[in-house]
């Protein structure tokens, strides 16, 4: 048969699976489902199979990989999120993130193997992931949890089985440290956000101890601003990108650690903002390739004020600032600032933008937001509720906004997002009818104009000037 | 909750944007763009273009004209609905991190676009003002423990704790000597831009910041004495004027290092005021 044509029944698989996920979703709404031993069919484990499979699909359909892999990455991650066996949950992921990895050494974007220990642990993190996840399980195995929704499960969980399993979450985090130009595997981004899968099935186990919550939220943290700071300070337009991607991880991580309602659906929010990111961790080496395929015409929208990302990072800076931190919620806003500069600084907007699908989609998710919680996220919140605290509770008025309450219900984020749309769309077209009333409103922009310096001066020149930035590193190393 | 609110929402919002606040910001903008604000810019490219050169944004793309459009859109649109003083109710408020991400947009995109061209003075005064702007807002939101606008700005009650109301009152005091990095004046001057759409964009941006920054000060007036109510603005302004003429000509360095001292100190607070 046509090698083309399997790849679009592979597609077509792919979304046929995305379908059944959103149903399951919907039939677990109220209650969890266990219809054979092994499963446990509940909404966590439905919204990160639903996100996880169609972020497989949609960067699947911008590139060309080997035939069956994406649904086999897709099928395990599946199996994972609704398996209800602990060490069968990390050997499925386990199993996926090596698939990934197969698939990006064979046939996708690397060109080399990675030589020592260090540089394959910085390529491919994730991987080194299963080995404290796998701790983690065991130890629960050896003190009797065969199951998550052991009724007794709750008294196996300690400090040792959080601290290996907050470990695997955080060590895809020390790709920041490789400042080799390579791009990651495909599916990279995705699957590293899918370590934090084993830490949130711990909050059905039972409530965290403050101090667990406290370094979570504390690390994540600070990860989303060392992200923030290398993405801005980096020379390479690639490279910055894509120390930038972990910025969302990294908030995802820090909002799950804060253990509330608000903190889990900012989390669950956040990887689906991850999902229609991934495909820009696909391309290929040539810098100018990715600037004209993936960078420059969308990277100036990434943190569009309504778009998905922004509005993930709006949760999480909510759902922090609900548990009592406003000092929290201002690093991760620092750190949101931060890399819109480093994005815009790095695109060229005003050269060749165009329309493309990722866009449409990730202002869809932004704007369609309430119903996306309403709908999608609430019932996660709802079955992990024995395990959460009351520092921030989330409401999603549908047709209208959200909005974040603190333990005393008191606002503490609000914003109309799914009403400023149609406003926006008013404004627009007053901005047209100004714009053909008084064509003098496009003057003044040289379109084509070229950068003045080389990025290195320039940088430099901007460290005088702002005593906080950091000197960038001689690159010569790379 | 029904779609109808969403309707009665869209309903009474128009006065918001095309009167109070909208309307009245973008006609300030208007006049102040006309050079009274400020000198000329540092580019001329394209100023006195003949009309069949000028390129309409929406002759190239859709995409193209909302990169266009959004420059002016994303102020105006935090502007109008910043829940400011005597502002038709629209039932809805709106936190400070949505406002600031709408208000900051034209000058991202701007400070961006002048690094490419290979000027650095509005991203180094955007880096510079990000810090001080930020931790001067976390310590407006421990009193209140809100960053909803309406919430964030409220003046103190008497039964607050005394250092709580020092709290509060340091971060809006904070803002208001991060005004010169945040507007790009004095030591941080950045020459206008010559892109009319930028213009509009960025004076939308630089109204709205003044009013956010006015809004502490403003809830010290008693409704009653609603009249009043331009004064903390009035105020500002005057400020913003000996601002630019004291730090006019200096260097941005040694008032970036003195706004770093000021994060050290509001966040020292923050610390200290976290057993209260």
């Amino acid at each position: 048969m046509n090698r083309g044509l399997l790849h679009k029944i592979e597609l077509l698989l792919l979304y046929g699976l995305c379908c059944v996920l959103v149903a399951l979703l919907w039939a677990v709404r109220r209650a969890p489902l266990t219809p054979l031993p092994l499963l446990i069919l509940d909404a966590p484990g439905a919204w990160f199979a639903l996100v996880v499979c169609f972020g497989v699909a949609f960067t699947k359909q911008h590139y060309q990989f080997p035939l069956w892999h994406c649904l086999a990455i897709a099928l395990f991650a599946l199996l994972a999120a609704l398996a209800a066996i602990p060490w069968i949950v990390v050997l499925l992921l386990l199993a996926s993130t090596l698939l990934d990895w197969y698939t990006s050494t064979h046939h996708g974007a690397q060109q080399r193997y990675p030589r020592t220990v260090i540089e394959w642990v910085l390529r491919y993190p994730q991987c080194v992931s299963a080995i404290p996840a796998l701790l983690s399980v065991l130890i629960l195995a050896i003190r009797g949890v065969v199951r998550y929704d052991d009724p007794t499960a709750g008294a196996a969980l300690d400090s040792l089985v959080f601290g290996f399993a907050l470990l695997s979450a955080v060590l895809p985090f020390v790709s920041l440290l490789n400042r080799a130009a390579d791009p990651p595997s495909p599916f990279g981004f995705l699957l590293r956000m899918f370590w934090l899968f084993p830490l949130m099935r711990l909050l059905l186990l039972s409530p965290w101890n403050t101090v667990w919550s406290i370094s979570a939220a504390l690390l994540g943290a600070g990860l989303a601003l060392w992200a923030s700071l290398v993405s801005l300070a980096h020379s390479d337009t690639y490279a910055s990108q894509r120390a930038g991607q972990n910025l969302l991880p990294a908030i995802a991580l820090t909002a799950l650690g804060l253990a509330s309602s608000a903190g889990v659906a900012a989390c669950c929010f956040a990887i689906l903002a991850v999902s229609v990111q991934t495909q820009r961790s696909a391309s290929s080496h040539n810098a100018a390739e990715i600037n004209r395929a993936t960078g420059a015409n969308t990277t100036a929208f990434e943190l569009f004020p309504l778009g998905s990302t922004f509005v993930a990072a709006w949760l999480a800076i909510g759902a922090a600032a609900a548990a009592g931190s406003p000092m929290l919620a201002g690093v991760l806003w620092l750190a949101i600032l931060l890399w819109g500069v480093a994005l815009q600084i790095r695109a060229n907007p005003l050269i060749a933008v165009r329309l493309d699908l990722r866009l449409v989609l990730m202002l869809a998710f932004g704007i369609a937001a309430p119903q996306i919680v309403y709908y999608g996220i609430q019932p996660v919140v709802e079955q992990l509720q024995g395990g959460l605290t009351a520092y921030g509770n989330l409401s999603a008025a549908r047709w209208i906004g959200l909005e974040m309450a603190d333990s005393a219900s008191r606002v503490v984020i609000t914003a109309p997002i799914l009403a400023a749309a149609p406003l926006m769309a008013v404004l627009a077209a007053v901005c047209v009818l100004l714009a053909r009333l008084w064509p003098k409103l496009s003057a003044g922009l040289n379109l084509d104009s070229e950068p003045a310096l080389e990025q290195t001066e320039l940088w430099h020149a901007l460290t005088q000037e702002v005593p906080w930035l950091i000197q960038e590193r001689n690159d010569a190393d790379r | 909750m029904r779609i109808a609110e969403l309707l009665a929402l869209l309903g009474r919002s128009w006065s918001r944007l095309f009167l109070y606040p909208g309307g009245i910001a973008f006609l300030v903008a208007f006049v102040l763009m006309r050079g009274v604000y400020w000198g000329k810019p540092a580019d001329h490219t394209g100023e006195n273009l003949p009309p069949q050169a000028l390129r309409l944004p929406f002759s190239e793309s859709p995409l193209f004209f909302v990169s266009y459009a959004s420059l002016v859109m994303l102020p105006w649109l935090g502007l109008a609905l910043m829940p400011l003083p005597l502002a038709a109710n629209i039932g809805r408020s709106i936190d400070v991190v949505m406002v600031l991400a709408l208000l900051e947009w034209p000058r991202l995109w701007l400070a961006a676009y002048e690094y490419r061209q290979g000027r650095i003075a509005r991203l180094a005064a955007t880096l510079n003002s990000y810090p001080p702007c930020i931790a001067a807002l976390g310590l407006l939101a421990i009193p209140s423990g809100s960053f909803d606008i309406r919430l964030l700005m409220q003046q103190p009650t008497p039964a607050t704790p005394l250092l709580l109301s020092g709290v509060h009152w340091l971060g809006a005091c904070g803002l208001l000597l991060a005004l010169p990095a945040l507007l790009g004046l004095g030591p941080f001057a950045c020459p206008p831009p010559a892109a009319i759409v930028f213009r509009i964009g960025l004076l939308l941006r630089n109204v709205g910041i003044t009013l956010l920054v006015a809004l502490p000060f403003a809830a010290l007036i008693p409704e009653a004495y609603s009249w009043l109510l331009p004064l903390p603005v009035c105020g500002i302004a005057l400020l913003i004027w000996g601002m630019q003429r004291l730090g006019q000509g200096r260097a941005a360095l040694p008032w970036a290092r003195a706004l770093l001292w000021l994060v050290a100190i509001e966040i020292v607070t923050a610390i200290g005021s976290a057993k209260w």
